[in-house]
């Protein structure tokens, strides 16, 4: 753009229909503002449809400033904001005695136009802000400060797909820079008290205003409506923030809760980033498609938000049953071939191979009582964070028993924090295991992909997902992006976490403020194993995987207390030792398992699906002087006599 | 403890395991895998003793079982289970009779 020379403006800005600017005729007047007009404009180019804006000299003058400058400014500030629910700048130019910006054009109305035909329904409404929040959010990460955003600058098209337009204010935040940082600009209804007080704009005041328009949205009108503009000030700098539920009772709680949080006087009190309202606003949406869900008729299934829906419907526009959550799928695979040995022994599935059966974690102890006391702390008290403890090299494989016991009703994902993580990496790590693949590897883009895929998850199964992280130290590389995990935990209500590492973590968690100060974090501490506790276990998963028909097979406790000696209590060993000893046992058929199926079965690999090329062969007489030494130390400990020596003796 | 040696020596006894009602191996006379032994006995000696009381029969002594070559017999002394291995079948009847007088013996 050439530099500014003094043109004036046309003799009527609002009058140039099939005028041509550069590769644009312009063809309709959409949009007059206080910087300059909008017209809908083809590029014959392109040959597609453009939104052109072009500057009235006179009020950019008005206003103190270069008019190409300001100008020129507005559309380096959006076209660099890279993000789908920005509204697009195409290009900027000056022809003759206009300047003009060339923008994308949505189809669709603004949600100013919408909310003058009354309330807009909830999840509409929720919807459309929590787009508006990704585009916000995007806005501030490119040190954008928006300044002006209400339903007006809100353009929703097709399929619900909501923009973020109209940067004009935002100009003070960037190029024009601080020189102007605390004029106040932006809408009466929607200007945050802060603003008024004559401080600078900031992200946090971004936010309150999308949460006056969200409020708006809901109810219909404004949080503080006034005769003046007076009136209005008054009520944004002294009265609480109003509850949207006064007009429309049926509202979750969560929405009130986003709105009034949003609306906090005190910046520091309102979400912390516009990324954190987008949790929140997810959090409504399920609340709201629960509600629904409870209204409808039985087997109507669960209308996904109108963000999900492929096409671009949006739920209030899908017929009911059109788009419903199909039943949760098993996800668990078929079982691996069992050995034709086991199968020889009646075993109906596999045992000691993949997560234990339901009937096993029922009636096990140590995972019983842990799941329940985790449940109850997730669940019943709505925590989003969730200290899992214990000591001994038993813990890992127990810590991932539960997460495999959390999973029969919900999503559960087990993820092992690596030592050296960085923070980064932690965020990445825990989106693959999620199976989130987000094309822009930011942890902010990441973020909100595990939150929505989270989210996803809650409703279909109505369990929150948790996510169980293992081998968690703190303070660790990662603890910053911990906090921020837990942040989108909490905020978003989509998901759980289960931190899972040595006692204390739960009071290191607080210390390195992993969660908001003074927020607690309850520690459920995990006994190590004891012998009796591996002989109820291994009972369990026998008795779970037998077919009913098959004769018992019987576990000596001499095999037991080698089993809990060889394996030190550790779960994962535990299997890996008893499918061996099973093996090993079905191989000689026979279905009493005894100490020599413990001391010779090894517990590095499983004899998968097929046998080795040569059985270990027990010996003629069992046990040896050193197994029965090792026996008798056993045997100690378990308060039974030594071990008989028979070998000799004929009488 | 019973004298498992005084038991091994039944005529028609061919082996003989003490064990518990947990399955637990105590000693074993001319047996060369007392330890599965014992578990049997405490599997089937538990199950059989709830079959026991549903049908009547009042606390458990003695439970026998025969097939075509061997039979076995279990004796419950006082905490304890012997089991005695007995070869041929056709001496199990002999050999119950001269375990009630051992039995009788350890309570």
């Amino acid at each position: 753009m050439p530099g500014s020379s003094r043109p004036v403006d046309g003799k009527d800005l609002t009058r140039l229909v099939g005028l041509k600017l550069g590769n644009y005729r312009l063809e309709r007047l959409i949009g007059r503002g206080r910087m300059g007009v909008v017209y809908l404009a083809k590029d014959e180019a392109l040959l597609r449809p453009t939104a052109i804006k072009i500057l009235s000299w006179k009020a950019a003058e008005a206003q103190g400033h270069d008019p190409v400058r300001w100008f020129l400014a507005e559309a380096r500030l959006v076209a660099r904001i890279n993000h789908p629910r920005v509204v697009q700048i195409y290009g900027a130019a000056r022809q003759d005695e206009h300047c003009y910006i060339a923008m994308e054009y949505v189809v669709g109305q603004s949600g100013e136009a919408m909310v003058q035909t009354g309330p807009v329904a909830p999840e509409i409404a929720t919807d459309i802000v929590l787009q508006a929040a990704a585009a916000l959010h995007a806005a501030h990460r490119s040190g954008v400060i928006h300044r002006d955003v209400k339903p007006a600058n809100l353009l929703i098209g097709a399929g619900g797909v909501t923009k973020l337009g109209d940067f004009g204010m935002a100009l003070g935040s960037a190029e024009v820079g601080a020189a102007n940082a605390h004029v106040r600009v932006g809408t009466p209804y929607y200007t945050a008290p802060e603003i008024w007080k004559g401080s600078a704009a900031t992200a946090a005041s971004d936010v309150y205003s999308l949460g006056a328009t969200y409020f708006h949205l809901l109810t219909g009108r404004p949080p503080f409506p006034g005769p003046d503009v007076a009136a209005v000030e008054q009520g944004h700098l002294r009265a609480p923030p109003p509850d949207p539920r006064r007009f429309v009772p049926t509202l979750p709680a969560s929405c009130a809760a986003l709105v009034t949080r949003a609306l906090a006087k005190d910046p520091r009190e309102r979400q912390g980033s516009a990324m954190e309202f987008l949790w929140g606003a997810r959090r409504a949406l399920q609340d709201l498609a629960h509600a629904a869900a409870a209204a409808a008729p039985p087997g109507a299934g669960v209308p996904l938000p109108a963000a999900a829906l492929p096409g671009g419907a949006t739920s209030a526009g899908a017929p009911r049953g059109d788009h419903v959550v199909p039943a949760a799928e098993d996800r668990r695979g078929p079982p691996p071939p069992a050995p034709e040995a086991l199968r020889r022994m009646g075993f109906a599935r596999r045992p000691f191979y993949d997560a234990a059966p339901p009937e096993v974690e029922a009636r096990w102890e140590p995972l019983a009582s842990a799941r329940t006391r985790l449940l109850d702390e997730i669940d019943l008290r709505d925590l989003p964070l969730v200290a899992l403890t214990g000591g001994g090299t038993g813990l890992a494989a127990l810590c991932r028993r539960v997460a495999d016991a959390l999973g029969h009703d919900r999503l559960s994902l087990f993820v092992n924090v690596p030592a050296a993580a960085a923070e980064r990496g932690l965020v990445q790590g825990i989106c693959r295991t999620a199976g989130v693949i987000v094309e822009e590897g930011t942890d902010d883009a990441s973020l909100d992909a595990l939150v929505e895929r989270m989210s996803e998850e809650r409703q279909h199964r109505d369990r929150a997902p948790v996510l169980v992280l293992a081998g968690a130290v703190v303070p660790h590389p990662s603890t910053g992006g911990l906090g921020r995990i837990v942040d989108a935990a909490r905020a978003s209500g989509a998901f759980r976490i289960v931190l899972a590492g040595a006692p204390g973590l739960a009071h290191a968690a607080e210390r390195c403020r992993v969660v908001h100060e003074g927020a607690r974090v309850p520690e459920v501490a995990l006994t190590p194993i004891e012998r009796d506790e591996v002989d109820a276990y291994v009972r369990a998963w026998l008795d779970a995987t037998l077919s009913p028909t098959a004769p018992p097979v019987l576990v000596s406790r001499d095999a037991i207390l080698l089993l809990s000696l060889r394996t030190e209590g550790a779960l994962d060993r535990i299997d890996h030792v008893c499918e061996n000893m099973l093996v090993l046992a079905a191989a000689e058929q026979r279905r009493t398992i005894g100490s020599w199926h413990a001391w010779t079965a090894p517990d590095h690999e499983r004899w998968a699906t097929s046998p080795p090329a040569s059985w270990p062969a027990r010996p003629a007489r069992w046990p040896p002087p050193e197994v029965a030494d090792v026996l008798d130390a056993c045997r100690r400990g378990a308060g039974m006599p030594p071990f008989p020596r028979i070998a000799g003796r004929s009488e | 403890m019973a004298d498992l040696a005084s038991i091994a020596r039944i005529p028609g006894v061919a082996s003989a395991v003490l064990g518990d009602e947990s399955g637990g191996f105590h000693d074993a006379v001319r047996e060369d895998d007392g330890e599965s032994v014992a578990s049997i006995t405490g599997f089937v000696a538990a199950a059989l003793a709830r079959a026991g009381e549903e049908l009547g029969l009042g606390s458990m002594r003695r439970i026998a079982a025969a097939g075509a070559n061997r039979g076995f017999v279990v004796v419950k002394l006082g905490q304890a289970y012997v089991t005695a291995r007995v070869e041929p079948a056709a001496a199990l009847a002999a050999v119950e009779r001269a375990l009630e007088a051992p039995a009788a013996k350890g309570g």
